[in-house]
């Protein structure tokens, strides 16, 4: 039984030309920020935002794609890295050499710990575990205000190494794309290794995993712990992205939006949080500058919607979908005579799922 | 010991509303494993109409009833526009209603701004109640809250137990299948829940809403309480959101009263020391 999402992605396009793709995508990244207009906006506001929020959004996307969990509390991990870099470096000091090793680690042993309890539940109830998860940190965040400063946050300088300052935004994209690139190809190295090939055989069938001798539940707290440790990654970028970090960076707004990167993007495939976070990215920046007459969370939320309910494969699984609505479109005549329900979209990669055991199968 | 019955009643007050607000959620679920995140939005929006329209109609009861009959409304067409359509994909529908309870929240924000916003309750219902010994004094719409939460519970438990239309319901959550194959309209019962439990939304906001002020971020603060309280009890159970409020009420008080900054560790500690012990929660059935 192979999942209908993995089958549907390598089937779709022929090597070459997922290939060819691929170099366009990385010269188009590479050259983006020197042929812009108005690059305080395009390089800052698209572009870096774009990467980081793409790179918590790959967190999830890695993890819903192998396991089927689809996570709520990417947010936490974020927010515990960031906030451990900036209060190593202001109150204690120390250099960010030191933090932002520290923080990344200290975040990825708290997705560990939060792993072992929220994986014992799946589907839904994982959403609930953790969204109440993310909601806890956003809490202590704020009332742990010795350490954290409370509502105002904690300010950082941005660093400076061989001569590079972070102040420069071209300087800042660039370690943003290699810091992406390099987790991005991490992430689909690790699809390929035995341990996410035993991911992907637990996320189809958990029973005969079982069976076969897998720790079920090992590999399942394995893989939360490595997307928690993406997700601290870009914890640190977006600290420097905002030269700051404040409780409203990872209130359940945040959580949710991060959440709608990774569906807009496409679950099926790696590349699409990258997709989902620079399409969402400018869609709000249109609705904050009145090209559309939409409050931003409203539109985001009917994007959202409308993904939901007419594109369920999101933006990677899109041009496969509209094949599929223009032969029903075409088709359509038929269809009304043979009483075949028209507004029935067509089974298509599911977003995220239940083990695909049948309960009722099993004794 | 005065403090500890007052905290005590504050955290049967909780428990009171929390059982209100996770009532609806966990009947939602327990019928057609729908995750309604857009509850807490429900009860928000409960709350405002009740406020609007309490002021313009000039009666709090009109007010309420116009808040439990919006809500239900809008919960029904939530289901019948946007969730029919994959009632299997659980997964699907919660994310839905997360796109929901997004724009409701904003337009919401947009309509009665930053604002913090109370229900005003007519005189007979406010006012002080002399307990009798220690000198404790309550307010006496804290008791109604805690007497409707009892009612409705007790109703809510004779409509499962004893009605044909909650051994339908009761059926519908072993096998909806079989249910449909005996020639009963699951989708009227499942259109009929979904009324149900918005209404019951609706009505935890409007009543909630004269005791605990009514602000933007209002639907996530109740929405994460139903959670948890469905979460502990077990979801799909009604008994089960009784205990689990009763427990989230109490302990959420009672850290507020003596070790404010561990209140929201220890609520959420509960949640994590069951879902450790117990994942299907305390009244749940394993799935």
């Amino acid at each position: 039984m192979t999942s209908p999402m993995v089958a549907a992605s390598s089937r779709r396009r022929p090597r070459v030309t997922r290939v060819a793709l691929g170099v366009v995508l990385v010269v188009v990244l590479v050259l983006f920020p020197l042929v812009v207009p108005r690059p305080d906006f395009w390089v800052v506001s698209i572009g870096i935002r774009g990467l980081w929020l793409g790179i918590i959004a790959l967190s999830l996307t890695w993890l819903a794609k192998h396991t089927g969990l689809l996570s709520l509390g990417q947010l936490t991990f974020w927010g515990v890295s960031a906030y451990t870099v900036a209060i190593l470096a202001t109150t204690y000091d120390l250099s960010y050499a030191v933090a932002i090793p520290a923080g990344v680690l200290l975040a990825t042993a708290v997705g560990a710990l939060v792993g072992m309890v929220a994986v014992r539940t799946q589907g839904v109830y994982f959403l609930m575990v953790t969204l109440a998860v993310s909601q806890l940190a956003y809490f202590l965040v704020l009332n742990a205000a010795d350490l954290t400063r409370g509502h105002v946050g904690i300010s950082v300088p941005r660093p400076e190494f061989l001569g590079l300052s972070l102040d420069d935004r071209n300087v800042f994209y660039y370690l943003s794309l290699l810091v992406a690139g390099l987790l991005f190809v991490t992430c689909w190295y690790l699809s390929r290794t035995p341990f996410g090939l035993a991911l992907q055989g637990i996320r189809d069938s958990p029973d005969r995993m079982r069976a076969l001798g897998y720790n079920v539940y090992l590999h399942r707290v394995a893989a939360f712990t490595v997307s928690s440790g993406i997700a601290a990654v870009s914890g640190v970028l977006a600290l420097f992205y905002n030269g700051r970090v404040t409780p409203g960076g990872i209130d359940l707004m945040r959580s949710i939006e991060v959440l709608i990167v990774s569906v807009l993007g496409g679950i099926g495939a790696l590349a699409g949080s990258f997709l989902g976070s620079f399409s969402l990215t400018t869609l709000q920046n249109f609705a904050q500058e009145d090209f559309i007459d939409l409050r931003r969370m409203t539109l985001t939320g009917l994007v959202f919607l409308l993904v939901l309910l007419f594109f369920r494969g999101g933006i990677v699984d899109l041009p496969r979908q509209l094949r599929v609505y223009a032969r029903s479109a075409l088709r359509l005549p038929d269809r009304v005579r043979g009483r075949h329900r028209v507004g029935s979209a067509p089974p298509t990669p599911p977003i995220a799922t239940e083990p695909r055991d049948d309960p009722k199968g099993s004794p | 010991m005065q403090q500890f019955l007052l905290i005590l009643l504050n955290g049967l007050t909780s428990a009171a509303l929390f059982f209100l607000v996770a009532s609806g959620l966990t009947l939602i679920f327990g019928m057609m494993r729908v995750v309604n995140l857009a509850h807490g939005g429900f009860y928000l929006l409960g709350g405002y109409v009740a406020f609007s329209a309490g002021r313009a109609a000039d009666s709090w009861v009109l007010g309420v009833v116009a808040a439990v009959v919006a809500v239900a409304v809008l919960g029904l067409a939530m289901h019948q526009i946007l969730l029919r359509w994959f009632e299997q994909q659980d997964m699907r529908v919660a994310l839905v209603t997360i796109g929901v309870s997004l724009i409701l929240a904003d337009q919401l924000l947009f309509v009665y701004g930053g604002r913090a916003y109370e229900v005003s309750v007519p005189d007979p219902l406010r006012g002080p109640v002399d307990l009798g010994f220690l000198d404790l004094v309550y307010p006496r719409y804290r008791f109604l809250l805690m007497a409707l939460a009892i009612v409705v519970g007790i109703l809510l438990w004779l409509l499962i137990t004893r009605t044909r239309f909650g051994m339908i319901v009761r059926a519908g959550v072993d096998d909806r299948d079989m249910v449909s194959a005996t020639g009963i309209n699951v989708r009227l019962v499942f259109a009929a829940v979904f009324l149900l439990g918005a209404g019951l939304a609706g009505l935890a906001g409007a009543i909630g809403g004269g005791v605990f002020s009514l602000a933007p971020t209002t639907d996530v603060e109740y929405l994460l309480y139903a959670l948890i309280v469905v979460i502990v009890g077990g979801m799909g159970s009604i008994p089960g959101a009784a205990i689990g409020a009763l427990l989230v009420g109490l302990v959420s008080q009672l850290a507020l009263g003596y070790a404010p900054p561990l209140a929201s560790i220890l609520t959420f500690g509960l949640m994590i020391v069951v879902l450790a012990v117990r994942p299907q929660g305390l009244m749940g059935r394993p799935a």
